[in-house]
């Protein structure tokens, strides 16, 4: 049983991503990742993580994305003109490669979803998700009960990374 | 006096020299500013004073040490503790350690302050002094320890440092031969130690030397433990040098005096002894052993005599002497007479160091000549030397009232009356108690009587020196009171006159002779003694005194020089090694070792020409080979989960 | 055939077309957005896999992805414009000097 609002979201996610890796030029490449973010958001909430895909709508398509369309224009790149050589034995190779870890990935996926005794399934249900309150209160419940230290951690990458970017990106002043 | 040192007295009297090895090694050399530049009385004014403080501390010790089972512990560091196996630095000084503690740090004081005077005009003093202090830890520890483990390390560290104090001079290529052939040696013995301590562990399944004792008395298996008692004697002939591993001691002498002195002739050599002595009840588990070790003995001390009859130099003399008086002992042990060893390795302290550092006063006044020929008449140019020599010499043939005289008569008196005693053994005794007598006379007439030779005038060392001299010649002259023999106590109406016996008796066995039983009593074998001995000295003042084993071809083969057991051990063992090394050395090393080297370097050359290739500096290839890697891993996991 | 295999098949999907990005693409911008491809697809992944065991673990750990994502697309375009700087480039196949 597969829902049709699934399916749908799940060929647009397909052929976004297909896009962006083919496009020919990086600002094509950058809104048709834009756009696949937004899709996987939908995907996100029908599959009942609400809270990831709002964050997953604000932060990547929001936040992440205007960064590189930024860049994108900073660097003034929209005449670079497509670079795949589709005839190079690296490309087939590349082509082989994906192939090869995609039909890998998908057999192991459905092999385990087909397991008769895979692990056992957690409480968190949809119905007792939504008697506590919303998945939002659930999913951050979990956080700050078992994953606070990592919390901690992730603020203190964060503050590293923005310090790393300042210094990274400023201009050197001598 | 309730200072801290005092409480842990074993780990203090250990732990000095150590403290004055480092300051020699390590502290002198760096304030001085290299060790070449060191001088002599103050390196050796440390090291003499480590020694005297731990000297202090051991007679500290011996007044402690309380009624007859009495004994001071020391509980150190965890060494190892893995399954059954839990071995703790723990020292004991009991009336067996007591003593051998007070002789290494006594004569170690004294002969620490002879070697200020005689190595002052060495260079680099502060590594002579540093070795010694080094050796004096080692020694100690090997009689402290209370168990087998401990003791191996003391054993392999007086080995280690008698191997370099005897390649002391090492610039000359005969001296480093002589250390690393006493180190070969050694550890032959060494083998038998490491083997025997595997044995006993696995059959008692401690190493502790009172734990041991405990497990064995009421014994129920003897073989494997006889076979241990086997392998530690088998050590004891390396250490102590009996006959068949004896050829390293004579060897050794290429080391400075001193050196002789404290390792090759009143410690180290005597470690053997110790060790029979502290597990008695371990070789007398098997009496045939014992007999040969009784009959090694004899045969080590006769060939010790032998030997030293046909040396030139004086203190390759001394070094066979040793070995012959090792050899007494050794017969004291086989025949059961522990404490008489014991009692022998003292004086046996006493007047061979003397002896040693006497010789090394003459070599000293000699400027440096070891050849007896050439020496004599030195009685006038050395009166101290000559005269604390005399009293030495003396006491080691064993004239009455000297030490050797007490000590060695017991043992004769032990191999005769003894249960394991025979007339074979006395006989030998005696015969080697007459070559005592007749190579002590060879070597006092051809150095200090007689007229002096042309170009060697010698002349009296320092107070330094001297004074060790006096010191060591009261001990060896007085010394032997300390065993005065029971039978003979009783005519002077004293009880237990043996002084030494009675203090060894309750940590070391003794053979009793039962009134009667021997053949001839006390009295009159020490009258045969002393006859004996006085008709060796007599043969060798008189016609004796110029043999030469050089004149009769035979004899020059058998023992000058390279002598018979030399040869023998050059033939079998040293010959055929050679022949193997060599033809290793023609067909494996140039044939197949030598181009192993060569196919390494073609080979990565190789694959070097191709790997190269795969380092472009471009990312998508990189990229390329981590998703082949993927995918090699996606892999695996599919096959993982459809198996 | 459910949805959910649905989506792991998707999540396949993007993890592969990120690497194809990565590796055929020589514009280091469209590279990161390989990257950023990659992370998407694990972060479905999660989203999916907690779903059908009825975690909320998974989506925990989206969060922490999500965050970790935003630092690296940070950092990762300040270097580009640093590169960007001193080369007049981007493309991979003009920047291979490390140190001039």
């Amino acid at each position: 049983m597969v829902e049709p609002v699934v399916l749908i979201l799940a060929i647009v996610v397909a052929l976004l991503a297909a896009l962006t890796v083919f496009s020919r030029s990086p600002i094509s490449s950058a809104f048709s990742l834009v756009m696949m973010m937004v899709a996987l958001a939908g995907i996100y909430g029908v599959s009942g993580a609400h809270f990831i895909a709002a964050l997953q709508a604000i932060v990547y398509a929001g936040a992440i994305m205007v960064l590189f369309v930024f860049s994108i224009m900073l660097l003034n790149m929209n005449d670079e003109h497509n670079e795949i050589r589709f005839r190079s034995w690296k490309t087939v190779l590349a082509c082989l490669g994906a192939a090869s870890v995609l039909a890998g990935l998908s057999y192991a996926f459905i092999q385990w979803s087909s397991e008769a005794n895979g692990p056992t399934p957690g409480i968190m249900t949809l119905e007792q998700i939504r008697s506590i309150g919303g998945n939002v209160v659930a999913v951050s419940g979990a956080m700050f009960s078992q994953a606070y230290v990592q919390f901690e951690f992730i603020s203190l990458l964060l503050l590293v990374a923005i310090a790393s970017a300042l210094v990274l990106a400023k201009r050197k002043v001598d | 006096m309730n200072l801290a040192v005092l409480s842990d007295l074993p780990f203090w009297i250990l732990i000095v020299p150590l403290i004055g090895f480092f300051l020699n090694g390590v502290v002198i050399p760096l304030a001085s500013g290299g060790i070449t530049k060191t001088k002599p009385m103050i390196s050796g004014g440390i090291a003499t004073l480590a020694m005297a403080v731990s000297f202090v501390l051991a007679v500290i010790a011996f007044t402690r040490l309380g009624g007859e089972s009495g004994a001071l512990q020391y509980t150190g560091f965890k060494w190892i503790d893995f399954g059954n196996l839990s071995v703790t630095l723990n020292l004991r000084i009991d009336r067996l350690s007591s003593l051998m503690t007070l002789i290494i740090t006594g004569i170690g004081t004294l002969i620490h302050f002879y070697s200020i005077s005689y190595m002052s005009h060495e260079k680099g003093v502060a590594r002579f002094f540093a070795y010694l202090n080094l050796f004096c830890f080692a020694m100690l520890l090997l009689v402290l320890s209370d168990n087998l483990l401990f003791l191996f390390f003391g054993w392999e560290g007086v080995g280690l440092c008698s191997y370099l104090l005897i390649s002391y001079w090492y610039e000359e290529e005969s001296n480093a031969d002589a250390a690393r052939k006493a180190f070969l040696v050694n550890r032959i013995g060494d083998l038998g130690f490491v083997l025997g301590m595997c044995l006993l562990y696995v059959q008692l399944g401690t190493l502790s030397f009172t734990e041991m004792m405990a497990l064995i008395s009421p014994t129920t298996s003897v073989a494997l433990l006889s076979l241990a008692a086997v392998f530690m004697f088998f050590a004891a002939t390396g250490k102590s040098a009996q006959f068949p591993l004896y050829v390293w001691l004579p060897d050794a002498m290429a080391g400075p005096t001193p050196v002789s002195a404290l390792i090759h002739a009143a410690t180290m050599v005597t470690a053997g002894v110790y060790l029979f002595a502290r597990m008695y009840f371990l070789f007398e588990l098997s009496p045939e052993l014992m007999t040969v070790v009784a009959y090694t003995g004899a045969l080590t001390a006769l060939l010790g005599g032998i030997l030293a009859l046909a040396q030139t130099d004086i203190k390759k003399v001394l070094a066979y002497s040793t070995v012959s008086q090792l050899g007494f002992m050794f017969l004291a042990l086989g025949v059961g007479a522990y404490q008489t060893a014991v009692f022998h390795l003292m004086t046996h302290a006493f007047f061979k160091a003397l002896l040693f550092l006497g010789a090394g006063s003459v070599i000293h006044g000699c400027d440096g000549e070891q050849d007896m020929r050439r020496m004599g008449g030195l009685a006038k140019a050395m009166p101290v030397t000559y005269v604390t020599m005399l009293l030495g010499s003396a006491a080691i043939v064993g004239l009455p009232i000297f030490s050797g005289f007490f000590s060695k008569d017991e043992i004769l008196y032990m191999a005769l009356g003894a249960p394991r005693g025979s007339w074979i053994l006395f006989g030998a005794g005696l015969l080697a108690a007459f070559l005592t007598g007749v190579y002590t006379m060879r070597m006092l007439t051809q150095t200090f009587w007689g007229e002096a030779k042309a170009g060697i005038h010698g002349h009296e060392s320092s107070w330094i020196m001297t004074l060790p001299l006096i010191v060591l010649a009261l001990l060896a002259t007085f010394g032997g009171f300390l065993g005065f023999p029971h039978e003979m106590g009783h005519w002077f109406g004293i009880e237990h006159s043996h002084l030494l016996s009675a203090w060894l008796a309750p940590v070391v066995q003794q053979v009793e002779i039962v009134t009667g039983s021997s053949p001839m009593p006390e009295i009159v074998v020490s009258i045969l003694a002393v006859s004996i001995a006085i008709f060796g000295l007599v043969a060798g003042k008189t016609f004796l005194k110029n043999i030469s084993f050089e004149t009769s071809p035979v004899l020059k083969r058998l023992f000058v020089g390279q002598h018979f057991m030399d040869t023998f051990y050059s033939s079998c063992i040293v010959a055929p090694l050679y022949w193997i090394s060599r033809r290793l050395v023609q067909t494996f090393e140039s044939n197949v070792m030598n181009n192993i080297g060569g196919w390494i370097g073609v080979g990565s050359n190789w694959s070097g020409e191709r790997l190269r290739l795969t380092q472009s500096g471009d990312i998508q290839l990189s990229m390329l080979s981590l998703m082949a890697g993927l995918a090699f891993v996606v892999g695996i996991l599919i096959f993982w989960v459809a198996v | 055939m459910n949805s959910g295999t649905i989506l792991h098949i998707l999540s396949a999907y993007l993890f592969s077309m990120g690497l194809l990005a990565l590796i055929l693409r020589r514009n280091t911008i469209v590279m990161l957005m390989g990257i950023e491809l990659m992370l998407n697809a694990v972060n479905l992944s999660f989203v999916t896999f907690a779903r059908e065991l009825s975690q909320l673990n998974g989506q925990v750990q989206v969060f922490f992805i999500i965050t970790i994502a935003a630092a690296e697309s940070a950092v990762g375009l300040s270097i580009l414009i640093n590169v960007y700087r001193n080369f007049g480039s981007i493309k991979t196949d003009r920047t291979t000097v490390l140190r001039s």
